[in-house]
């Protein structure tokens, strides 16, 4: 079994891409006093990151391929359909800036039911209802704020 | 008198108690839910209060947060699936009676427990804080700043499955935190020309996607895992009678003493939570029971130690949060959050400024703790139940509900686009064991550590060192932080003494 890049690995690269990122575009911070303390964290970040990566590449030396593919707790296996609701969720939001929260709230529900393996249709006509009800009821008559 | 009486008027404003009913309803309806958290049910209660006066806000959601942590107690004794990591040492012997028949005395004792930890909490809240608070009138911007940096170190060493990622993503949350217009020079920083960047990330957004919508995402996996509800019919568990006999009531009484204060100062110490408290309280209890044999098969007193002391746990770990601002356990960095968002300062100035909204608080969760006795006994059955609803609508209701909340704050779409990107970041968190309570710890405390840094550099006159060295309180907090690096350690050792199961601290995957 060949051994794979531990994740974490993969976590500091993107860690340190965006700290590169972050002190390019903290130069155009205009005043010192302004700048010392988000340059400080960064430098503690990039500190605590080449320690993670110290560990990771240590651990991962040391371990089998088998042990090394053990610790992956990221697979895309497992995670491609949560990343893949969390865009219908991201939809959800842009239709909700675009309509209102009744409109948006009223589709989600329906598509997550669907995507989610509901096939109750009870569940299709009631929790709409009952949502959209009681977020109205809590938000609007009860706390009289303006939810869209 | 004038005082009291003022105190008084606020506990019993009619939008106080809807505010403490609501919360203590919500609480136990969250809790009772395996794998939604105490902090996840104060996240998601937290916009709601918005439009709520300070004192009715913040006794809803410290209502919220004790009732959670009892929540838990009802699947774990009923469905032997604790809500809520504190509960996971009830399980055993509350899922032991309740195979015996007697699932209903196994609430009752838990509620009786819970009901008495917390109000045991409530009470040395009320007398603990404020005699403590005036420590904090010695403090200067330099010990403050020292304060926040240990609050965030203990929770980041805890928090996550190690002490550097807890660490990153802490200082990952005082990053995001300096984003926006500088408070002092009114200098944009990292804003990339966005308008709605320069007042900086709300807060209520980030933690809201940190903590629900990550869930969300977490529970997607389990539904295609196809766990689609998460148990089976709780009804044939909901039988007997609810209270305990006064046999029963007498041999629960030295537990209920011994593990309030056993939970009341786990509470206290910084980081360690509602599962630490009621494992090392069970532990205490098996040790000096006369029936050791009867723990794990349905004994009233392992149930009441760790109900008592995981309820005891919620009062204690406000007292450091009103006391200098470092919270006890994860829910309580979101009642920071809570606190901040009604503008209120913890410290000195909670017990000198704000006297009468502070006890007027404290009085709440007194009166909370004893409305969720009530509540509890009556609603257990009911809200057992809410465990049979599918894990798909429980998703769709959070997500509904978090975005209301996001958007309602600053009546801005911004945030809710901002909740959605912190919810995908806090998914990878807990997926790779870097944990979220610390990053939204960093987003709370990062300004006022900034603040603090710069006022010390100022007050010392660019010579910080040497005006470090001339503050005796500085040095001890620095020890302090210097031992709070090797806390991990410790909590090991003592989990491996308790035998508590895996967890570290009370919402540990957060």
């Amino acid at each position: 079994m060949k051994k794979k890049l531990h994740e974490d690995i993969i976590f500091s690269i993107v860690v340190y891409v965006f700290l590169i990122f972050m002190a390019i575009t903290g130069t155009k911070i205009r005043f010192p006093e302004s700048r010392t303390y988000p340059y400080i964290l960064l430098g503690i970040m990039f500190g605590l990151n080449t320690v993670l990566l110290i560990n990771t590449i240590r651990f991962s030396r040391s371990a089998t391929a088998e042990e090394v593919e053990e610790a992956q707790s990221i697979k895309w296996k497992t995670s491609r359909y949560p990343l893949m609701i969390w865009l219908v969720l991201v939809g959800y939001v842009a239709l909700y800036d675009f309509t209102n929260f009744y409109v948006a709230t009223a589709v989600m529900t329906e598509a997550m039911l669907y995507l989610l393996k509901i096939r109750n249709w009870k569940w299709y006509v009631f929790l709409p209802i009952g949502l959209l009800l009681g977020v109205y009821l809590l938000f609007v008559v009860v706390l009289k704020v303006r939810i869209s | 008198m004038s005082n009291i009486t003022s105190v008084l008027m606020q506990v019993i404003a009619p939008g106080n108690l809807l505010g403490i009913f609501f919360g203590v309803l919500m609480g136990i309806i969250i809790g009772a839910m395996p794998g939604l958290s105490a902090t996840l049910a104060v996240a998601l209660c937290l916009p709601i209060t918005y439009s709520f006066s300070p004192v009715a806000g913040v006794s809803m959601l410290a209502a919220t947060y004790t009732s959670a942590v009892y929540g838990g107690s009802i699947t774990a004794s009923l469905l032997h699936t604790p809500g809520t990591p504190a509960s996971a040492a009830t399980a055993d012997d509350g899922y032991a009676l309740t195979k015996r028949g007697q699932g209903m005395k196994a609430i009752g004792i838990c509620t009786i427990s819970s009901m008495i930890g917390g109000i045991f909490s409530a009470i040395m809240l009320l007398l603990l804080t404020e005699p403590l608070s005036k420590v904090s009138l010695a403090f200067a911007p330099l010990e403050y700043m020292l304060i926040a940096v240990f609050g965030l170190l203990i929770i980041g060493s805890l928090a996550g499955d190690n002490l550097v990622k807890g660490l990153m993503v802490g200082v990952l949350g005082m990053i995001i935190a300096s984003v926006g217009l500088d408070s002092i020079t009114a200098n944009p920083r990292w804003t990339f020309g966005v308008l709605s960047l320069e007042s900086g990330f709300s807060m209520i957004p980030c933690m809201i996607g940190m903590f629900s919508i990550s869930q969300v995402m977490l529970m997607v996996e389990d539904i295609i895992k196809g766990e689609s509800t998460i148990v089976a019919d709780p009804r044939e568990a909901l039988k007997g009678k609810t209270l305990p006999s006064k046999q029963e009531f007498r041999k629960m009484l030295p537990t209920m003493a011994q593990s309030s204060i056993i939970g009341l100062l786990v509470g206290i110490m910084p980081g360690a939570g509602g599962d630490i408290g009621s494992w090392v309280s069970y532990n205490i209890a098996k040790n000096s029971t006369k029936h050791p044999e009867e723990f794990g098969n349905g004994s009233i007193e392992a149930i009441t130690a760790s109900e008592t002391a995981n309820n005891a746990v919620s009062g204690g770990a406000m007292i450091p949060l009103l006391v200098l601002g470092i919270p006890g356990s994860s829910a309580a960095a979101v009642l920071l959050g809570g606190l901040q968002l009604h503008g209120l300062n913890t410290g000195f100035e909670l017990f000198s400024k704000y006297a009468s909204l502070t006890y007027a608080i404290m009085i709440s969760f007194l009166i909370a703790n004893i409305l969720m006795g009530f509540v509890g006994l009556i609603a257990a059955k009911f809200v057992a139940r809410v465990a049979l609803v599918p894990n798909a609508v429980l998703a769709i209701i959070i997500v509904a509900l978090s975005t209301v909340g996001a958007f309602a704050i600053n009546k801005n779409m911004f945030d809710a686009y901002c909740m959605m990107a912190f919810g995908l970041l806090g998914y990878f968190c807990r997926k790779a064991h870097f944990g979220t309570a610390p990053m939204v710890l960093g987003v709370i405390l990062g300004p006022m550590i900034e603040k603090n840094l710069r006022r010390a550099i100022a007050v010392s006159r660019g010579n910080l060192f040497n005006y470090f060295l001339s503050r005796p309180i500085s040095i001890v907090l620095v020890i302090l932080i210097i031992a709070a690096l090797f806390l991990p350690k410790v909590m090991k050792y003592v989990n491996q003494k308790v035998g508590l199961r895996g967890k570290t601290t009370q919402d540990e995957d957060l």
